[in-house]
């Protein structure tokens, strides 16, 4: 009789006590919640709800700082970088699943362990297996064997992986890499139990079970995502740690402060591919959150920064930024006009790079949200250095003479430079059919045809394209690049000899390059000044050799509802819904 | 019956009175709506005959204002945009960091200095309002609607003139000859027709390369269906016809019957379906450009100014969509009405 | 014959059309009055153009558009002025009070449901019955109108039923619910002669079986003498004259009466040539007519013979199959130099396709054509060139055999061109105005197109196409039938003319057994493909041999002869 009245009134009382229902758009399709098979931006954004890899990144702390999530401290790193050492926290569980027949399943080391086996596992071909490939003793070895013998061994022991007692997490590196402590923050190395995954089999991506905040709840593909808050999540305390200078970070933080995490009952994610609906969404006050759709600059953010009077009147909170990522045009450096380390070869880019006018390109197509590139490392990185100035870019006389000096000139008199030795001359530009692409297009042809160079669009769909240029088959490429942690070696990566064939798309080989790079990865975070100048030596060579034709790093304005507290974005740390709260009192005023 | 041996009939007159075609011009000429729609229609190729020769916009492709530079009509209007850019390119940088250490080029820089300095760099001032506006680069957008319309209006005419001869061709052949070849063009009409259309678009567009005369050949193979039909039930009527009969009881050939004695008497159908032709793929190539398939990057068709004011409109920049978009619907309209008062002013049965 | 108050009395109607703006509206019936009264049969008669059907579907307010009914035109119907009447008034009066047949069935009945149907729907509607009691009625009256089998026929789709039994469910559909009007417009006009006996009858026994009044159109004065208690004659919208039909037939007034009355040929009488309705008009009695002589002897020479000559046209039938469905049947004939032999049967008895057929415009099944020793249907394309142009054809619709986008010019000298007959252009021209003129059209001609001509005009145009040629054979085929009774004789008589001046050699086909004998040396009758009866035509006329030329013949309207005699 008395649990029948207690659950009356756990019903009385969850009726009648208001969610808390955070709304936020997606702007592209999710694929699935399997951490080894989904590589793309917003299936990670729900991964890293629900799943949780040993590290996290802070919510409010400028530079991007790294903290313990599931274990106690940070790694012990030791052997110069080579053996990282953690300590899972005791205490955490999985959320419940039929899979436990109703037990408790505890967080142990092994589980880690075993999200990083599935990355390799060669049933998978997982797209994020470059996280571990080459980086753990051991591992590559057990990869060939599993290709092999068509099945990985789950249970073969590896010298890399190792779980000392049932708490205790030991990682040996392959050789030493103080980035790898990054590695351990991507929602990808989220622990996952290995039943789990074995029960749902290829079904997994729809059931992801983990110890994070939140637990998937309903799922219509590529229109609505809910996840609810997990009612056996640790007892976990907002707890971030905004410089002393960041006024907005410590505001934040104060709204937050000593909450117990989430503070949002439940999540809904809606898939709205159109920037027109999605902002409408927002101005109806049907999502709590959104990346500013910068189209409509000129009516809401006239000046780029501040709100115009009715945007004002609305209350929202805006929080400009610069992403962690870069827009670039790789040459090919195989190519035999585009490509090489020959001086004629680097005047030929160097002069198509001053004919670029990266102002037009950043105020006209991208209505003043970008800011342009001079290095492959955006601010908040990193190796990033404010101070880095080359100049003028945009040159059209410096790359005529340039052109002139090197014998790319027109001799047959058709209004068309040639190479020097006479054989024509074209810049491939390969884009695809939207308007977006349309314009960049027009922005490239213009500037060409200003000095001379003759240009071919090739129209192709993205997938096609990104298939060829894998493949060495393009003469240059448009693409950018979202940083996964904050160090420029994310970023360098893409030029690294070595990677030729994998992320290094242009094949840009400098053994001086190369050098730079393994030396830097040898400096451990600690000596952060030391390994910045090491980034900054790199950064030279890439705007004298010019491999990428560097556009912007974009910008970016998140519009918050004024009901929403503790939330910036966190580039790093994606969405974090779990370290958002909501005041409905406040909500309530702006909903009538 | 007067005319019974008319004695003295005067001297063979040299003027033949007025035939079929004088007539329907007659009544053509009769038809107020008709006549509008017809200088409409004459006025919009004789500016489409002007831009290809470069008589007009010829310069449509500089950037004459700044950006979305504000119609002359509305001078006085913010523009936020054109200000953006100013501020934009304003920022001064410190002074560069020196790369001679590693630069390959860095022996020339010397000379490279001077040569650059040779160079004049021209900027030339930006008009803060155009005629009727400006675009996203400053282009006047009068003059974009008028070099627009050459590739719109082209494509338009000569894919709707393809089509029909196409469509002619075939419809004559399965209607004056039947039986087998019917049987064969009806089964390719069939299956041509099964396939969703925008897919067959998208189908051809993926084989052929991207351009003009690909987007002119797409529309044409992919339009000649529905003449085809049409064509094909005139000639099935035709060839029964007694004058048909006739033609052949006078030993005129099967080429002089298809194309001599029938084919004029189906022109009135064909004429109106190349007209309804060039309507609808004036439309189409605006969709196709819109979908990307359609024209080449330096140029402009009417569909590409659609797809490009489609963003504008959101920040207020109507201009560009309201010149395409009336242009065209001008445009259409007018030979909509043009079709149909040909239709009546050819149909036979109205004599 | 109760004679109170008519049924329908029409006074001072008038009917204008609106053509365009800059015309004064074209007037077609010009203040006519006439009644028709109670249970009789009244004949409207008039050539094409003379308003009578205008005047037909003004009474039930069936006009175009662009018809102007003037304000003083009265249409009396049961004390209602139906001039005036709205179209709520007319819709109760159509089919119910006062229904119409139309001249062609297959048009006026709906393909897609059965005659059962369509019947009912009018009962239903009209007559408010329950659909059951609809069908019941609808099997009576298909009964009544002599339709075998009425109760299986009502499932019928109107293109399973031939010619004559449509105009049968037609006429049940007219008289569904008892109409106290009956309005046939030209209703026997399409149908063969056989047929057109059947139907008349049938009009005349309903009429009197159901007491009720019927308006007749037609343009045939032969049919109105077998149907008709009064005429009213028309031309040109006017009425001119009207009177009991004894009255017209014996003793007309009016010239032009008297000119329709002369110029259809009779059985009785052949004269050398018809007489016209100028004749008419210049001298009230009319020319004095001398009779020739027709027919042939076995000496004649042979221009033309055929023999065994067999078509089977082969319908689709399902996927494979092929249905054979014979059309000529072994048909053998000779032709003889400068005589006229003529063709007759009803619809579907394979006259026109032996024309067609020895002119190789079908291919044949068998048999020989001879012309001069040479047996035609063996030739090939090329070797056929040559003979082309010595057989030629005339077509029945003026309308459609002359190509409306071609002068009358382009029309004659596109076959010299094809035959390289005349040195040039230039002689071909001069050729083509000869001929114009011996037609007797103007040179003016020469510059015009079809379109600006009159049915008889066209079929002299067709004429002189073939002379450009120099035919020896002229096939007719039914060349005369669709022109008005005065242009037919017109026609006749420059046929006729050509004939004596160039020794032409015809196969005149038509169904119309008078125009048949006035024009023919010799008669072959054909039934279902096959050739019943061939002989000299007085010979046939006079004494049939067989019993389908007797049925054939006595239904020929005899009301005109009956009358005159």
């Amino acid at each position: 009789m008395r649990i029948l009245i207690a659950i009356l009134v756990a019903l009385s009382f969850s009726a009648t006590a208001e969610q808390k229902v955070l709304r936020i758009p997606f702007l592209i399709a999710e694929t699935n919640f399997d951490p080894a098979f989904a590589s793309d931006l917003y299936s990670n954004n729900v991964i890293d709800e629900i799943l949780e890899p040993p590290l996290t990144y802070d919510m409010l702390a400028r530079p991007a700082k790294l903290k313990p999530q599931t274990v106690e401290a940070m790694p012990e790193i030791t052997e110069g970088g080579r053996i990282y050492t953690m300590r899972v926290k005791k205490g955490i569980y999985f959320s419940d699943d039929p899979v436990f027949k109703g037990k408790k399943r505890e967080l142990v080391a092994q589980d880690f362990i075993y999200a990083i086996q599935r990355l390799i596992d060669p049933k998978m071909s997982s797209p994020n297996s470059w996280m571990v490939d080459g980086k753990i003793e051991g591992l590559d070895e057990m990869r060939d064997k599993a290709k092999k013998a068509g099945k990985l061994d789950y249970d073969a022991p590896i010298s890399g992986l190792r779980a000392l007692d049932r708490h205790t997490l030991q990682i040996r590196l392959a050789k030493p890499d103080y980035n790898f402590l990054y590695i351990l923050a991507l929602g990808t190395l989220g622990a996952q139990a290995r039943e789990v995954v074995e029960h749902y089999g290829s079904e997994i991506g729809g059931h992801p079970v983990g110890t994070g905040a939140f637990v998937l709840k309903e799922w219509k593909r590529s229109s609505k995502i809910v996840l609810e808050r997990n009612p056996t999540f640790r007892e976990e305390y907002y707890d971030a740690q905004p410089a002393a200078a960041d006024v907005e970070g410590q505001k934040l933080a104060a709204e937050m402060k000593g909450k117990r995490l989430p503070c949002i009952d439940r999540v809904e994610i809606y898939i709205i591919e159109e920037s027109q609906p999605r902002w409408l969404a927002f101005l109806n006050n049907e999502l709590d959150w959104i990346n500013f759709p910068y189209e409509f600059r000129s009516t809401v953010v006239p000046d780029g920064t501040h709100l115009a009077p009715w945007a004002k009147k609305r209350g929202f909170k805006t929080f400009p930024s610069v992403e962690a990522g870069t827009t670039y045009l790789y040459y090919n450096m195989k190519d035999p006009v585009w490509g090489g380390y020959k001086p004629e070869q680097v005047a030929l880019r160097r002069a198509v790079g001053f004919a670029y006018d990266i102002d037009e390109e950043i105020n006209l197509v991208r209505n003043g949200f970008g800011v342009e590139a001079v290095t492959p490392v955006p601010p908040g990185v990193l190796g990033f250095d404010a101070n880095f100035n080359l100049g003028r870019t945009h040159d059209p006389a410096k790359a005529k003479a340039l052109l002139d000096m090197f014998g790319y000139v027109d001799r047959d008199g058709d209004g068309w430079r040639e190479t020097p030795d006479g054989k024509p001359l074209v810049f491939e530009y390969a884009t695809g059919p939207s308007q977006l692409e349309r314009l960049f297009t027009q922005l490239w042809k213009k500037n060409l045809d200003t000095i001379g160079i003759r240009m071919e669009v090739v129209v192709e769909k993205w997938p096609d394209l990104r298939k060829k240029s894998k493949l060495g088959k393009l003469q240059n490429w448009h693409l950018a690049w979202n940083g996964d942690f904050p160090d420029a070696e994310n970023f360098y990566q893409l030029l690294y000899g070595p990677n030729c064939g994998s992320s290094n798309d242009g094949c840009f080989q400098l053994p001086e390059f190369d050098r730079l790079y393994e030396k830097a990865l040898a400096i451990p975070p600690t000596n952060a000044e030391e390994r910045a100048k090491v980034y900054q030596q790199m950064a030279r060579l890439v705007a004298v050799y010019q491999p990428w034709k560097l556009n912007v790093h974009r910008k970016r304005i998140d519009f918050v509802q004024p009901w929403v507290l503790g939330w910036r974005k966190q580039q790093f740390l994606h969405e974090a819904m779990r370290y958002a709260d909501i005041d409905l009192e406040i909500r309530a005023k702006y909903m009538k | 019956m007067s005319a019974v041996l008319t004695e003295n009939t005067p001297p063979r007159a040299p003027q033949e009175s007025p035939g079929l075609w004088t007539l329907a011009w007659r009544r053509l000429l009769q038809d107020r709506v008709g006549m509008v729609a017809l200088a409409v229609v004459i006025l919009f190729i004789a500016m489409m005959l002007a831009s290809f020769t470069g008589l007009i916009a010829r310069d449509w492709s500089k950037e004459s204002g700044v950006s979305y530079a504000n119609p002359a009509f509305l001078a006085g209007q913010e523009n936020l945009e054109a200000k953006a850019v100013a501020a934009g390119g304003a920022v001064s940088k410190a002074a560069p960091v020196d790369l001679s250490d590693v630069d390959p080029l860095a022996p020339r820089y010397k000379e490279w200095e001077e040569r650059a300095a040779k160079i004049a760099v021209t900027e030339t001032k930006r008009a803060e309002t155009l005629a009727f506006g400006g675009d996203k680069w400053g282009r006047d957008v009068l003059l974009k609607v008028i070099k627009g319309s050459e590739v719109s209006i082209f494509v338009g005419l000569v894919a709707a003139v393809l089509a029909t001869i196409i469509g002619t061709f075939l419809g004559a052949m399965a209607g004056y000859w039947g039986g087998k070849t019917n049987d064969f063009l009806e089964w390719f009409y069939n299956i041509f027709t099964s396939i969703p259309y925008i897919l067959l678009i998208l189908a051809f567009a993926a084989v052929f390369k991207k351009g003009l005369d690909t987007i002119i050949v797409i529309l044409a193979l992919t339009g000649w269906t529905g003449i085809y039909r049409l064509v094909r039930a005139e000639y099935i009527k035709h060839s029964a016809r007694e004058y048909v009969k006739a033609a052949q009881a006078i030993g005129a050939s099967h080429m002089s019957r298809m194309f001599i004695h029938i084919l004029p008497n189906a022109s009135h159908v064909i004429l109106v379906q190349l007209s309804q032709h060039v309507v609808s793929f004036i439309k189409a190539e605006v969709i196709l450009s819109f979908l990307g398939l359609g024209v080449p990057v330096d140029m402009v068709s009417w569909g590409t100014m659609l797809a490009e004011a489609q963003n504008e409109l959101v920040i207020g920049k109507w201009w560009q969509l309201f010149a395409a978009g009336a242009s065209m619907a001008l445009l259409v309209t007018a030979f909509s009405l043009l079709t149909d008062s040909l239709r009546d002013a050819l149909d036979p049965k109205l004599k | 014959m109760t004679d109170t108050t008519p049924i329908l009395q029409i006074r001072n109607l008038d009917v204008r059309f609106r053509v365009d703006r800059k015309h004064e509206p074209f007037r077609a019936v010009k203040g006519i009055s006439f009644d028709v009264p109670t249970n009789t049969t009244v004949a409207l008669v008039g050539e094409s153009g003379s308003g009578k059907s205008v005047t037909a579907m003004s009474i039930l307010k069936l006009l175009p558009e662009n018809a102007i009914v003037s304000p003083e035109s009265e249409i009396l119907y049961a004390g209602k002025n139906l001039a005036r009447a709205t179209l709520a008034d007319m819709q109760a009066i159509r089919g119910k009070e006062i229904s119409v047949i139309f001249q062609e069935p297959m048009t006026s009945l709906n393909p897609v449901f059965p005659v059962g149907e369509q019947i009912s729907e009018v009962l239903r509607t009209h007559m408010g019955l329950a659909p059951r009691s609809a069908r019941e009625r609808a099997v009576a009256l298909l009964n009544e109108v002599g339709i075998p089998n009425p109760q299986l026929r009502v499932h019928s789709f109107p293109h399973e039923l031939s010619g004559g039994q449509q105009q049968r469910v037609m006429i049940a559909m007219a008289i569904a619910c008892e109409p106290k009007l009956l309005i046939a417009d030209e209703p026997t006009t399409a149908l063969d002669v056989t047929i057109q006996k059947q139907i008349l009858d049938l009009i005349a026994s309903l009429q009197e079986k159901h007491q009720m009044s019927v308006l007749f159109i037609t343009h045939d004065l032969g049919v109105v003498g077998d149907i008709a208690d009064h005429v009213v004659v028309m031309q040109g919208g006017e009425i001119k004259e009207k009177g009991l039909v004894h009255q017209i037939f014996h003793d007309p007034k009016d010239p032009y009466t008297k000119a329709l009355l002369a110029c259809r040929p009779r059985l009785d009488r052949r004269p050398v040539r018809l007489p016209v309705i100028e004749d008419f008009l210049r001298n009230e009695t009319g020319p004095k007519l001398e009779e020739r002589h027709r027919g042939t002897a076995e000496g004649d020479a042979v221009i033309l013979e055929v023999k065994n000559l067999t078509k089977t046209f082969f319908l689709k039938e399902g996927f494979f199959g092929k249905r054979a469905v014979p059309a000529v049947k072994d048909v053998s004939f000779r032709l003889r130099k400068g005589k006229t032999l003529g063709l007759v049967g009803e619809s579907g008895s394979g006259k026109t396709t032996v024309g067609l057929t020895l002119m190789r415009l079908h291919d044949a099944t068998s048999g020989e054509v001879l012309f001069e020793g040479k047996n035609l249907l063996s030739l090939t394309d090329r070797e056929m060139m040559a003979y082309r142009r010595r057989i030629q054809i005339i077509f029945q619709n003026p309308y459609a055999s002359l190509n409306p986008r071609m002068t009358v010019g382009q029309i004659l000298v596109e076959p010299m061109k094809i035959h390289g007959i005349g040195k040039d252009q230039r002689e071909r021209v001069d050729h083509a105005f000869s001929l114009l003129k011996r037609v007797g059209l103007s040179e003016q001609s020469f510059y015009k197109y079809p379109h600006e001509f009159s049915g008889g005009q066209r079929q002299r145009i067709a004429i002189a196409r073939c002379l450009t040629m120099k035919p020896d054979v002229l096939i007719c085929d039914e060349s005369v039938s669709a022109l008005d009774v005065s242009v037919q004789a017109q026609v006749l008589n420059l046929l006729q003319d050509l004939q004596d001046e160039f020794g032409l050699s015809y196969i005149f086909i038509s169904h119309d057994l008078a125009v048949v004998k006035y024009i023919s040396d010799q008669v072959m009758v054909m039934n279902e493909g096959a050739v019943i009866e061939i002989a000299d035509s007085d010979e046939i006329y006079l004494n049939p041999q067989q019993d389908y030329t007797r049925k054939l013949l006595s239904s020929i309207p005899k009301g005109l002869e009956h009358q005159a005699a």
